[in-house]
């Protein structure tokens, strides 16, 4: 059941980051609501739960728009995975912990995105133009952290959220 | 009956009737008539106005009780028509870029050709492919030619039922052969991420006659893309300091983050077009 809600969501957040969030872009640079939903829900929910969202968000990025599927895959699962890890013994109502999260999980998705889909691709020039390309989108990103895991975790916190862990333990 | 009774009536009666036989067929009023008029119409004037004037009143105190529904509603109306005129605007907009296509229809009428809507662009923020609302349903295949008014936007990577991927030029894996349009030197366009323009050509003619500000075209070597179709403008001139290549920095004549209605050319229906005609004026 919460898997199925997980795929759900994700879906729904893929949809608005490929059409409506062009309008919040400022100067052509969006912010990635994808990375930051595989964020929280590692945040929250522990490695399992943040790979398998990454997985979800890799797998929808991938085979819709990429030219090879794979890297989008790795890249978020392997986000998800490593924030399950990290904050295992982290007090999940800190909210500063999971945008300083989402800062390094951002700049990582990036770098990691430009090695494996443009340098591995033989450009190999590394100026000022890909950082201009990368910062707009690291505070954006963690702006909008504090809105989707307000919600994130209101939505765990009530009757829904729940019932899911019931069903789990 | 006294009188004085008497003679003021007789006197009246008299003057009446002079007065009637007087007044008998004239032309016009007399001075007199004619003063006292002019003095009492502003004042006559005046004196149906002040009905007018408490009716005013009336009317704006019994306005008053229903100028919060009329509000309500004005302000309703007012929202409606915003609306509708924010919609004629789109639509307007809207009908400003099919027209666009439908001229560039026109010029490569020796092609089939199809009109399609951008519905969704890559969530990231590095590559600029997007996905159209047409695909094999319309028949569209791979490989086949992206385009709007302004130029080349790129070709078709993948075709679902409903849907196609567009791979723009400007992050293609593949090159596109292009040429120069005043000398018409040969080279191949690529992605370039090193700057803003997106895009760059490479060309390995040593005298090739290429400034700033030249028009960059396909070429007539391409395979996929028919001659002739804007690529963009030269920004700029670079020779690789490692591998002593030449470029021209192209900015591209499309505006990528801006697509929202394309055309798709199918170029293969030329040759069956040509092969179709040939065979049937040879059987006559």
């Amino acid at each position: 059941m919460r898997y199925v809600f997980y795929l759900i969501v994700s879906a729904l957040i893929f949809i608005f980051q490929s059409t409506l969030c062009e309008y919040i872009a400022i100067a052509g640079i969006k912010p990635n609501f994808m990375l930051i939903f595989v964020v929280s829900i590692a945040f929250l929910k522990g490695n399992g739960e943040g790979l398998l969202a990454g997985i979800i968000m890799g797998l929808l990025q991938d085979c819709y728009f990429g030219q090879t599927i794979g890297s989008n895959l790795f890249l978020y699962g392997i986000i998800g995975y490593a924030v399950g890890c990290l904050t295992d013994n982290f007090n999940k109502d800190n909210i500063v912990a999971l945008v300083l999260l989402t800062f390094i999980a951002t700049l990582i998705y990036n770098l990691g995105f430009y090695m494996l889909n443009i340098i591995l691709r033989g450009y190999t020039t590394f100026n000022i133009y890909i950082v201009l390309n990368i910062l707009p989108e690291l505070i954006y990103n963690t702006i909008f952290a504090f809105i989707v895991y307000f919600v994130i975790y209101t939505v765990n916190n009530s009757s829904f959220g729940r019932i899911g862990r019931k069903h789990r333990f | 009956m006294n009188k004085k009774f008497k003679v003021v009536f007789i006197t009246l009666a008299v003057v009446s009737i002079g007065c009637a036989g007087f007044s008998y067929n004239r032309k016009a009023p007399t001075v007199a008539e004619n003063a006292f008029g002019y003095v009492i119409t502003p004042l006559q004037s005046f004196n149906l106005s002040i009905p007018d004037w408490f009716g005013g009143i009336a009317n704006y105190f019994k306005g008053i009780s229903s100028l919060d529904a009329e509000n309500k509603e004005l302000k309703a109306d007012l929202l409606e028509a915003r609306a509708e005129l924010n919609r004629l605007k789109l639509v307007e907009s809207e009908n400003i870029q099919l027209e666009a296509l439908v001229k560039l229809q026109q010029d490569y009428s020796q092609y089939s050709t199809i009109g399609a809507k951008v519905i969704a662009k890559d969530p990231g923020n590095w590559f600029n492919s997007f996905i159209i609302d047409k695909g094999t349903n319309y028949g569209l295949e791979k490989n086949m030619v992206v385009m709007n008014e302004d130029g080349l936007v790129g070709k078709i990577s993948e075709c679902g039922y409903n849907y196609s991927k567009v791979v723009s030029i400007i992050n293609d894996t593949d090159a596109v052969s292009a040429e120069s349009l005043r000398t018409n030197d040969i080279g191949y366009v690529v992605a370039d991420f090193s700057g803003d323009a997106k895009c760059k050509m490479q060309y390995s003619d040593a005298n090739a006659d290429i400034l700033v500000g030249d028009e960059i075209v396909t070429s007539h070597l391409s395979e996929i893309f028919p001659e002739g179709i804007s690529i963009g403008h030269v920004s700029d001139l670079t020779v690789d300091s490692q591998t002593s290549m030449q470029y021209a920095i192209i900015e591209p004549s499309v505006d990528f983050s801006k697509l929202k209605y394309v055309l798709v050319l199918d170029t293969s229906f030329e040759k069956e077009f040509i092969e179709n005609t040939t065979t049937e004026s040879e059987e006559q």
